[in-house]
C-alpha cells in the first residue's frame, strides 16, 4: 500500500515536472480577454516551425530586412532592405531569384531602402524605394516595368509645402490603383490610378480637437498658439490589402491607447472594421500603465497587419513581440509570440503575413523569418469559422464543440454552439450556451423567442394573475386599506399612552 | 394611590413616554409612501408633527442598502454586465452607507453654520425618507429586467432614472423644509455639500494614503533592523 502511494506520488511529480519542461520550451502563451478585460489563459495556438536565415537560404546574411509577401502560386518575396535586394523563393523556402538591380532605360538602377512590397496577382513586384522617392514596378523575372514617382498635382495646397515624399509600403488592389504610404506624412494613404497618376488622399483620420482643446486655442496668445502642437491627424504605420480589396491599416495608438488601433478601409477610405467583440481589436486590453515597474509600458504597437481568409487578420504588435488574431467580427482568437533571446521569441518583428494558416514573422533584429504552425488548436478554431462563413452550420458547431473540450474558456466556442443552437430553435439550450460565452445580444435574442413559447404556453394563467392583481389594487383602493391601516396604527398609539403633550395628561377612572 | 396609578404615563420618565412602539415606528414607515407624492407638506410634519423616527429612517436605510445589493445581484443576465462571481457585499453596502452618511455628516456640519434649523438627526430622517422611491422603483425595474430583452431596456432605464431623479428631488425638499431654507438658498447649499463630500472624500483618501506610507516606512526600518 505505502509501495503504491510512493509510487503515485513519484509519478505525479515527474508528470508535472514534464509537463512544465515541455510547456517550458514555448517561450510565450496564448491568452484572450473575457467579457471583463481580463486575461484568461488558453491553450497554445501557434509554434514555432522553422526559422530561415540568408544563410539558410544560400544568399548570404539578411541585413534589416523590412518586409514579406506571399502570393498563391507565385511563391514568396523577402525584401533584404540593408542589401537593397528582393529574395523570390517557392513555397517550399528555395531562392528563385535574387533581384538586386534592373535594367532600366539601358542603365542599371538600384533600389535605395526599399520599405515595403506588394506582388499583385499578375506577378508585377511593387516596392518602395524609400531612399529616391519612388515606387518601382518589376516584373516577375525582375525587369523593369515602370516606376511611380512623386505624387504631383494641379490642385494648390493638396500636397503641403516641403513635402519629402518617403514611401514605405504598398498596396495594389484588383482594380490596379496604388495606394503608398510614406512616413511622416499625415493625410493618409496616397491614391495613384492605374497609370500612376496621383488621385488624392484618401483614409485620413479625421482630427476632433476636444472642446478644451477648442477653449485653450481661444484663450491662447497668438506666441502661444504658435508654441502648440498641431492638430495632426495620426500616421498609419502599415497597410495590407484583403481578399475583397479592402484596406487593413495600422495606426500607433499614443500613450493612452485608442479604440480604432486597427482600421479597414473601404475605396472611398471610411473605416468599416467591425468591432462586435468584447473589446475592439487593440491588442493587449490590460497592460501596464507608466510610472509602473513594469520596463514595457502602454498600449499594443502594431507594426503590421496580414488579412487571412474569411475575414480573419492578424496584427503583430511590436512592442512586445505578440500576434493578435482577430475574426470579422472582432473577437479576439488567439495570441501568441514575445520578445526576447529564445528561439521562438523576436528581437525586433517588423513584418508579418500568412502561407495559408501558418504565420510568416519578420525579424528584423535577429535577421531571420520564422514561420510558425498552427497547432490543433488553432486549426480548429480557423476551421469552425470557415465552416460558419459557408453556410454548414451543423459542421460548424461540432467543431466548436471539439474547441470547447480543448479549452472550456473559449467564450467564442459558447457563443458559437449558441448561434446553432438558436438555427435549430433550440431556445432554452440556446441561452445557457450565450450565457456562458457572454453574449448578451445573442442570449436576448434566444430570450425573446423562448419568451415567446412561454407566454403562449401559459397564457390562460398570465391573463388570471394580471386580473387578480387589478382586483386586488382596485380593492385596496375601494376599501381604503392605506389610510384604515394608518388609523389603526395611529388609535394603537393614542391606547398605549404614547404622543401625548404634558399637558394632555388623561384621567381614566 | 389608585388615582396616579390610573393615569397612563404617569410615574414614567421622559425617557420613557417618549419610547417608541412598533406600531408608532410601522406608522412612520407607511407615512413614507405619503410622504413621497406631498414632500413639502410631509417633510414639515416628519419633523414637527414628530411623524419620523430614527427607527423607521434606519429600516428605510436598511431597505434601500438591501436593494441595492439585490439590484447589483439580481438584475436579469442582459442587463447585468458586472462579473458575479467577484461582487463582494460588504463593498456593495458600504458604497450606499457611505455616501448616505457623508452627505448627512456634510449637510449638518454645513447648514449648522448657515443658520439651518435642523439638527442631524432631523438631516438623518428627512435624507434616509427621501430614499424611499428607490426601494419603490428598483426592485421593480429588476424583477422586470429578468423578463425583458435588450430592446425593452429603455423601460428599465426610464424606472431607475425615474426612481434616482424622484429621490435626488426629495433630498433637495427635505433640505429645503428641514433647515427652513427657500429654494436658492437650498441649491446653493446642495453645491456646497456635494463639493464638501468630495473634499471629505479626499482628505479620507490622502489620510488612509499617508497612514499607508507612514506604516510601510515603519515597517522597513524595521526590516532594515532584522536584517543588518
Amino acid at each position: 500500500m505505502k509501495l503504491r502511494v510512493a509510487c503515485a506520488i513519484v509519478i505525479c511529480i515527474l508528470s508535472v515536472s514534464l509537463s512544465s519542461a515541455v510547456a517550458g520550451a514555448i517561450q510565450y502563451r496564448n491568452y484572450n480577454y473575457d467579457f471583463w478585460g481580463e486575461p484568461v489563459p488558453g491553450p497554445q495556438a501557434y509554434i514555432l516551425s522553422r526559422v530561415i536565415t540568408g544563410n539558410d537560404l544560400g544568399v548570404g546574411p539578411l541585413r534589416e530586412p523590412a518586409d514579406i509577401f506571399v502570393r498563391d502560386g507565385l511563391g514568396i518575396f523577402l525584401l533584404d532592405t540593408g542589401n537593397s535586394r528582393i529574395i523570390c523563393m517557392d513555397e517550399e523556402w528555395r531562392v528563385v531569384r535574387v533581384i538586386d538591380s534592373f535594367q532600366r532605360g539601358g542603365q542599371i538602377d538600384r533600389l535605395n531602402r526599399p520599405m515595403g512590397l506588394f506582388v499583385t496577382e499578375e506577378g508585377h513586384i511593387y516596392v518602395t524605394s524609400q531612399g529616391d522617392g519612388r515606387v518601382v514596378v518589376l516584373d516577375q523575372n525582375g525587369n523593369f516595368v515602370r516606376q511611380i514617382g512623386k505624387p504631383e498635382t494641379d490642385i494648390e495646397g493638396l500636397i503641403p509645402e516641403g513635402f519629402v515624399y518617403r514611401p514605405s509600403k504598398v498596396v495594389v488592389d484588383q482594380a490596379g490603383r496604388t495606394y503608398v504610404l510614406a512616413t511622416d506624412q499625415y493625410e493618409g494613404l496616397l491614391e495613384f490610378d492605374v497609370r500612376g497618376r496621383f488621385k488624392g488622399f484618401i483614409g485620413a483620420p479625421r482630427v476632433r480637437p476636444s472642446l478644451a482643446d477648442y477653449i485653450w486655442r481661444k484663450i491662447a496668445t497668438r506666441q502661444q498658439r504658435e508654441r502648440m502642437g498641431l492638430f495632426l491627424p495620426t500616421e498609419f504605420t502599415s497597410i495590407d490589402l484583403d481578399s475583397i480589396g479592402f484596406i487593413y491599416a495600422t495606426v500607433p495608438p499614443g500613450d493612452s491607447g485608442r479604440y480604432d488601433a486597427i482600421r479597414r478601409l473601404n475605396p472611398s477610405g471610411e473605416d468599416v472594421l467591425r468591432r462586435q467583440g468584447f473589446h475592439s481589436p487593440i491588442g493587449d486590453v490590460k497592460y501596464a500603465e507608466q510610472w509602473t515597474r513594469a520596463s514595457v509600458w502602454g498600449p499594443s504597437i502594431f507594426v503590421d497587419i496580414a488579412a487571412q481568409d474569411f475575414d480573419v487578420y492578424s496584427a503583430l504588435d511590436g512592442k512586445r513581440g505578440r500576434v493578435f488574431t482577430y475574426d470579422g467580427q472582432g473577437n479576439l482568437l488567439y495570441v501568441f509570440g514575445n520578445i526576447g533571446d529564445y528561439v521562438d521569441a523576436f528581437s525586433n518583428p517588423v513584418a508579418i503575413d500568412t502561407i495559408g494558416r501558418d504565420i510568416v514573422i519578420v525579424d528584423s533584429g535577429a535577421r531571420c523569418v520564422k514561420v510558425f504552425k498552427p497547432t490543433e488548436y488553432a486549426n480548429t478554431i480557423l476551421s469552425a469559422i470557415e465552416c460558419y462563413y459557408s453556410g454548414r452550420y451543423e459542421e460548424s458547431t461540432e467543431l466548436w464543440s471539439r474547441v470547447l473540450s480543448m479549452d472550456a474558456n473559449c467564450d467564442l466556442a459558447y457563443q458559437g454552439i449558441g448561434q446553432a443552437l438558436l438555427g435549430q430553435d433550440r431556445f432554452r439550450e440556446a441561452m445557457d450556451y450565450f450565457r456562458l460565452g457572454n453574449d448578451r445580444t445573442g442570449y436576448s435574442e434566444a430570450f425573446g423567442y423562448y419568451r415567446r413559447e412561454v407566454v403562449a404556453e401559459h397564457f390562460g394563467t398570465l391573463v388570471l394573475c394580471f386580473f387578480v392583481v387589478l382586483a386586488l389594487i382596485y380593492l385596496c383602493v375601494r376599501y381604503e386599506v392605506w389610510s384604515r391601516l394608518d388609523r389603526w396604527l395611529a388609535e394603537e398609539d393614542e391606547d398605549s399612552g404614547f404622543h401625548r403633550g404634558s399637558s394632555g395628561v388623561r384621567v381614566d377612572l | 394611590m389608585a388615582f396616579t396609578a390610573g393615569v397612563r404615563g404617569y410615574g414614567l420618565t421622559y425617557r420613557q413616554r417618549q419610547k417608541l412602539t412598533v406600531k408608532k415606528v410601522l406608522r412612520s414607515l407607511l407615512y413614507s409612501l405619503f410622504l413621497i407624492f406631498h414632500p413639502n407638506d410631509s417633510f414639515w410634519d416628519l419633523k414637527y408633527e414628530r411623524r419620523g423616527n430614527v427607527p423607521a429612517a434606519t429600516i428605510i436605510l436598511g431597505l434601500v442598502v438591501v436593494t441595492y445589493v439585490f439590484m447589483r445581484q439580481f438584475t436579469g443576465f442582459i442587463f447585468n454586465p458586472i462579473d458575479l462571481t467577484r461582487l463582494n457585499i460588504a463593498v456593495e453596502v458600504m458604497s450606499v452607507l457611505v455616501p448616505f452618511f457623508l452627505w448627512c455628516v456634510v449637510n449638518w456640519s454645513l447648514t449648522t453654520l448657515m443658520s439651518g434649523k435642523g439638527t442631524f438627526r432631523e438631516v438623518y430622517i428627512a435624507s434616509a425618507f427621501a430614499l424611499t422611491p428607490l426601494v419603490l422603483t428598483l426592485i421593480p425595474a429588476t424583477i422586470a429586467s429578468n423578463f425583458l430583452i435588450l430592446e425593452e431596456g429603455p423601460f428599465i432605464w426610464v424606472l431607475v432614472a425615474g426612481g434616482v431623479i424622484w429621490s435626488v428631488v426629495l433630498l433637495f425638499i427635505g433640505t429645503m423644509v428641514t433647515h427652513e431654507y427657500d429654494t436658492g438658498k437650498t441649491f446653493f447649499t446642495c453645491i456646497l455639500i456635494v463639493a464638501g463630500m468630495t473634499a471629505v472624500l479626499f482628505l479620507g483618501i490622502l489620510f488612509f494614503s499617508l497612514l499607508n506610507q507612514a506604516y510601510v516606512f515603519a515597517y522597513s526600518i524595521y526590516r532594515e533592523l532584522i536584517f543588518r
